[in-house]
């Protein structure tokens, strides 16, 4: 398993079905698109007095981490895990 | 009419069937991690304290317990058992957050909760349901609800009796994922030939002692006579008696205040940098420090403790006349006791901690001049409080990576989940 620990802003398709929300794709700076399997843990993370939603997520072969600030709106790629 | 009222209330719950769960999850840590990652399930997983050699396994999975990859084992030697298992770092927030979710859950069938630790809880019942059969529903829809609105990878066993002591023991002894229901009529059919240290509170020492007076099984101590226990082992005979035999002793245990607030590091490097030294210790005294001003209090004592690889560890306490407030004034009595220590001899781990905690009393001192107040602890607090942990720190804290002295989960009262208070907008898997 090969973790890459990356800090870089995305754009995000996401489904707003009554209060909830779920990332379906994001798409990289490259311009590469990735669509969203599964969201496999939703969870928060404390920065300063704000709280940052955390989304676990995978494809057909990766685990992505996905960051949501409800403050500016802003979705940030933090985390890739390769198999193999 | 008030008096009334209450004994009414009173003997009314007194009459009710006591209701007791507890529910602990199974591999915690190691199941959040393949909850979040599937690529990692059905595999060994260790979450490690630090992904050094020397770091210490502080929870493995079910099929890393298979290969003898327990809690507690170190990262090399877990690597020699298996040496394809997945290393995972501790991940504090994420486990914190899904305790919360789970505990959501639970505050939905009562309020009496008490949050043993961050993966384990006691729900008090009584009142809500009339008999274990109605429990036993409410705690498989608790399972479901954990499944469906957490994560299908996260299971828990639980225990449903009728005093506390019972509960975490019919939990602990219930197999993973699964539920015991112990009532009056099983309960000593329960104990008979179960080991004594599967008992909540028995280990090796006490078994010995029990051991010496014939006991080796948990019917055998039912039904010793309790006059002789308290005998040999005085008050400790009688609760140990009282628990196994379902008498309450003290019901669910309301938050009480610490009494010692510390915290402590293995350094993932072994040298003489008296600089890297003290801008651990200071991320250390920083964090002890926002935790003692969060709670309102003052310290009039603290402790240090300092670990070598190559001579014996050293450590002491002292109680100090000025009450203990600032990060700096934490660090600066620390120091000056391991310094001279940590000159001579590469240290492997500091810890430090205060006691004497009380209500913070703000008495100014006629003698002494803090080189920083309380007043500007209280403003930098803030500050770091609005606008995320180190946006302002101290000189030594500068150049230290977030590697060194990284936030760490807390496992039994130093946690802080809350129960309640589901966002408006919420977030979910599917």
């Amino acid at each position: 398993m090969y973790v890459d620990k990356v800090q870089e802003t995305v754009r995000v398709f996401a489904d707003f079905s009554g209060t909830q929300v779920r990332p379906v794709a994001f798409i990289r700076s490259t311009g590469r698109r990735y669509d969203i399997k599964r969201v496999n843990l939703v969870y928060q993370k404390r920065v300063g007095d704000r709280y940052h939603w955390c989304f676990a997520c995978s494809d057909e072969a990766n685990t992505y981490v996905l960051f949501y600030d409800p403050e500016n709106l802003q979705w940030t790629l933090r985390e890739v895990q390769m198999e193999g | 009419m008030s008096s009334e009222f209450w004994e009414l209330g009173s003997d009314n719950r007194e009459s009710m069937q006591r209701v007791m769960l507890h529910f602990d999850m199974n591999s915690y840590f190691a199941s959040v991690e393949q909850q979040a990652n599937p690529f990692l399930r059905g595999k060994p997983v260790g979450v490690c304290s630090t992904m050094s050699r020397r770091g210490c396994i502080i929870a493995s999975s079910r099929e890393a317990k298979a290969f003898g990859i327990k809690t507690g084992c170190r990262v090399n030697e877990a690597l020699e058992l298996y040496p394809q298992v997945n290393l995972v770092e501790v991940d504090p927030p994420k486990y914190r957050s899904t305790t919360k979710r789970i505990f959501s859950i639970c505050a939905d069938y009562t309020e009496d909760i008490e949050a043993y630790s961050i993966d384990e809880a006691f729900l008090d019942l009584t009142g809500s349901v009339e008999s274990f059969d109605r429990a036993l529903g409410i705690a498989k829809t608790i399972q479901r609800r954990i499944r469906d609105e957490v994560g299908e990878w996260l299971t828990c066993s639980m225990g449903i009796t009728w005093t506390r002591w019972l509960a975490k023991f019919a939990s602990d002894t219930a197999p993973k994922g699964g539920i015991v229901v112990l009532t009056r009529e099983s309960l000593f059919q329960y104990l008979q030939g179960r080991d004594l240290q599967d008992a909540w509170g028995i280990a090796d020492a006490m078994e010995a002692r029990l051991n010496i007076l014939g006991i080796r099984t948990l019917d055998q101590l039912a039904v010793y006579p309790v006059q002789n226990l308290m005998s040999v082992m005085g008050k400790a005979g009688y609760y140990l008696w009282a628990n196994v035999n379902g008498i309450e002793l003290g019901g669910l245990e309301v938050k009480r205040p610490p009494k010692t607030i510390g915290h402590s590091h293995v350094l993932k490097k072994r040298d003489l940098d008296r600089t890297f030294h003290m801008a651990v210790l200071m991320r250390l005294a920083e964090r002890t420090g926002r935790r003692l001003r969060g709670h309102g209090y003052e310290a009039h004592g603290f402790y240090y403790y300092v670990q070598f690889d190559e001579r014996p560890s050293c450590g002491g306490s002292r109680r100090v006349h000025h009450p203990i407030v600032t990060t700096n004034q934490i660090f600066r009595l620390v120091w000056k006791e391991i310094a001279p220590v940590v000159a001579k001899d590469k240290p492997g781990m500091f810890a430090l901690g205060l006691f004497g905690l009380q209500p913070r009393a703000d008495q100014l001192s006629l003698f002494r001049h803090e080189r920083l107040s309380p007043e500007l602890s209280r403003a930098i607090d803030e500050i770091n409080s609005r606008y995320g942990e180190e946006t302002i720190v101290q000189g030594p804290l500068l150049k230290l990576e977030k590697m060194h002295a990284p936030d760490r989960v807390g496992f039994r009262k130093t946690m802080e989940a809350e129960f309640s208070g589901a966002a408006e907008l919420q977030y979910g898997g599917g």
